[in-house]
């Protein structure tokens, strides 16, 4: 994406972020101890000063002859990084997936059993391939990080739903 | 001098000693680890001085502060994480320098100048807690809200050459810091109802978010490192050359970090943002800065270290506790009946100059100890990368649950880890945002109850002279980077 594109769009979002940023801030309802600026005030200065500077971006980008110039030549800056994925943004969305699959399962499985998870999966995904180090490191990650945490530093750590299954 | 004499005369007791090494050492291991703050590392340890000597006790505490505000910048530079609040700054350059396979160099610089600064904030405590203390008591309201303004006014240096963009991240930050309880009614504001967000976004959530979970977001669609597994993992300190060139940068970060240590609550993060920026704006070589300055590291490491003696002055000469670790500190004082104060120099001299000597040794272990763990530490980076980015996220996510053993925050982690993917995307500057973060709510609560004291009137930041004479400050720095700006414009065109 050329400089104007990005100004464009972060300047429309930036637009409609300040406006339901104000909405909400308006429908805050003060209390009997509010001050004379009130609970939305401030937010609602903010939200303002966003509105404004998103409006100038958009306006700029709007008059750039750059972006322009490069817009109707079809040039864009950005893609995959040479020698890194062809899909950047599906491998991010791919990692988030699994990050979200840990946190969904760190109440029921337990912290070593996800942690384990976390890094078998997360390595796998990044491309490790050598199958007895992944799952090595995924069997030993969960019982390392449990004795820093939960040994050391006295960090209660939640063990999932095992005690329960197993009548404890 | 007297005091000074009395500090030194604390350096041969083995007990001292030996309470400042194992407080660093195990400070650096809290402060590296993302969502282990300084004061929780401090706060694992207080149970265990209940039956410690008193001055051994306070020295192990402040140790440990000493030791988790510099152990922060080690994760910010190698892998762009920072374990402190106030390690952010560092991220910039430093973790720029590790991309470029000058990780040695940058935790020697960082070393060095936290080195620099620890020793300078302690020269301070020193000698002038007493004159010192005066200027904590002349912030006002107002002139903390203008203590604000004069930190927001370097979103320019940290806007990466917009300033629209970085004004709009700003906004994004403020916004994020106005989550939660409101500060004089405490009526709750963009919550939607979430009871997980009554206490606000706690900044070290945004921070491991917006650095550590978005860079493993893009690092997983690049390249290995082109240094994969073969980088040097030497230690590089600085030779005199650069020692030379660190002097202003590092100069810069102790006059700033003695200034936001000595103000209760506004802290290393604040004195590392705007010691970075005027390290940039008096730069001979500004445009290095964010492509892996020296002097970017070298500017807020010296400033979050001074921090960390100078943040004592309030609390030995007042009895208030400027932050969270300073509060775990005092905790320490009443746990062995002692009462911070003005009394407590009378009471109590061997016990403050004491905590003196002891905060000395902390700096020269703190040298030492990372003499000796950088290196590995460089070594553990240079793993081959998929293996790197699983450990890191296990490291980040683990540190994040630690903070308050809350599931919900290790979820509002990730949705922060995609905002800082999209800001990305957009090229807006998550600096300014992390700056609008931590200057939201004690701008917001300090400008409220200004106008509360005067009874609406606005002129209560003007009449004040601290608050005027920061806002004069704010408005010269302003004018001076819109000016400075303009004239390389003007170059560049001609």
């Amino acid at each position: 994406m050329n400089d104007a594109l990005v100004d464009r769009i972060s300047g429309g979002l930036g637009m409609l972020l300040a406006t339901s940023y104000i909405v909400t801030a308006q429908s805050i309802e003060d209390s009997l101890l509010a001050d004379a600026v009130g609970a939305s005030g401030v937010p609602t200065g903010v939200g303002v000063v966003l509105l404004i500077a998103s409006l100038f971006l958009f306006v700029k980008s709007l008059k750039s002859k750059a972006g322009k110039a490069q817009q109707q030549a079809g040039k864009t800056d950005e893609g995959a990084v040479k020698g890194g994925s062809e899909h950047p943004h599906a491998m991010a969305l791919g990692l988030l997936l699994i990050l979200a699959a840990y946190v969904f399962m760190l109440p029921i499985l337990g912290y070593v059993v996800s942690v384990g998870f976390l890094v078998g999966a997360a390595a796998w995904f990044a491309g490790a391939r050598r199958y007895t180090s992944l799952l090595l490191c995924a069997a030993l990650a969960g019982p390392i990080f449990w004795f820093v945490f939960d040994w050391t530093l006295e960090i209660r750590l939640p063990v999932g739903h095992w005690p329960m299954w197993f009548g404890k | 001098m007297d005091s000074f004499l009395m500090a030194m005369s604390n350096l041969a007791s083995a007990w001292i000693i030996l309470s400042a090494f194992a407080g660093v050492l195990w400070g650096i291991f809290g402060g590296a680890l993302p969502g282990i703050s300084p004061s929780i590392a401090m706060a694992l340890l207080l149970p265990f001085t209940v039956g410690m000597e008193a001055t051994n006790a306070l020295v192990l505490l402040a140790s440990v502060y000493v030791g988790a505000e510099y152990g922060g910048s080690i994760p910010a530079i190698l892998i762009r994480t920072p374990g402190t609040n106030s390690a952010s700054a560092t991220v910039i350059d430093g973790y720029e320098m590790a991309k470029q396979g000058r990780a040695g160099e940058a935790l020697g610089i960082s070393l060095m100048s936290g080195l620099v600064g620890g020793l300078f904030g302690l020269v301070v405590l020193v000698l002038c807690t007493e004159s010192l203390a005066k200027v904590a008591l002349a912030f006002t309201p107002a002139a903390y809200f203008s203590l604000g303004i004069l930190g927001l006014s370097v979103i320019a240096g940290l806007s990466g050459g917009s300033l629209m963009r970085g004004l709009i991240a700003a906004c994004i930050g403020l916004m994020i810091a106005f989550i939660g309880s409101d500060p004089v009614s405490g009526v709750q504001r963009f919550t939607f109802g979430s009871e997980d967000l009554l206490d606000g976004v706690k900044p070290i959530l945004i921070m491991v978010g917006l650095f550590a979970v978005t860079e493993m977001l893009v690092q997983i669609g690049e390249p290995p490192w082109a240094n994969g597994g073969n980088a040097s993992t030497k230690l590089t300190l600085p030779n005199w050359a650069m020692t030379k060139r660190l002097f202003k940068p590092q100069a810069i970060g102790a006059v700033i970090g003695t200034v936001e240590g000595v103000t209760p609550g506004a802290g290393g993060t604040i004195a590392a943002f705007m010691a970075y920026s005027e390290a940039k704006r008096w730069s001979k070589h500004p445009e290095e800065f964010g492509k892996g300055s020296p002097e970017g590291v070298a500017a807020p490491e010296s400033a979050n270290n001074v921090v960390t003696a100078t943040a004592l002055v309030p609390l030995l000469s007042l009895g208030i506790p400027g932050s969270n670790s300073a509060a775990i500190l005092l905790g320490g004082f009443l746990i062995h009946g002692l009462q911070p104060g003005p009394m407590l120099f009378q009471k109590a001299p061997e016990v403050v100059y004491g905590l003196y000597g002891g905060l000395f040794i902390a700096n020269i272990a703190m040298l030492l100890i990372g003499l000796v763990i950088l290196s590995p530490c460089m070594w553990l980076v240079n793993r081959p990368k998929p293996y790197l980015i699983a450990f890191i996220l296990a490291l980040v996510m683990s540190g994040v649950f630690a903070i308050h053993q809350s599931i919900f925050e290790c979820g509002l982690v990730l949705g922060i880890g995609v905002l800082g993917y999209v800001l990305r995307l957009l090229r807006l500057p998550v600096l300014p945002l992390v700056l609008g973060l931590v200057l939201g709510y004690l701008m917001e609560s300090n400008y409220r109850r200004s106008l509360l004291i005067s009874g609406g009137e606005h002129g209560i930041f003007i009449t004040d002279p601290v608050s005027a004479g920061l806002l004069g400050l704010a408005l010269v720095l302003t004018l001076y980077t819109a000016w400075k700006e303009f004239s390389d414009k003007q170059h560049a065109k001609g």
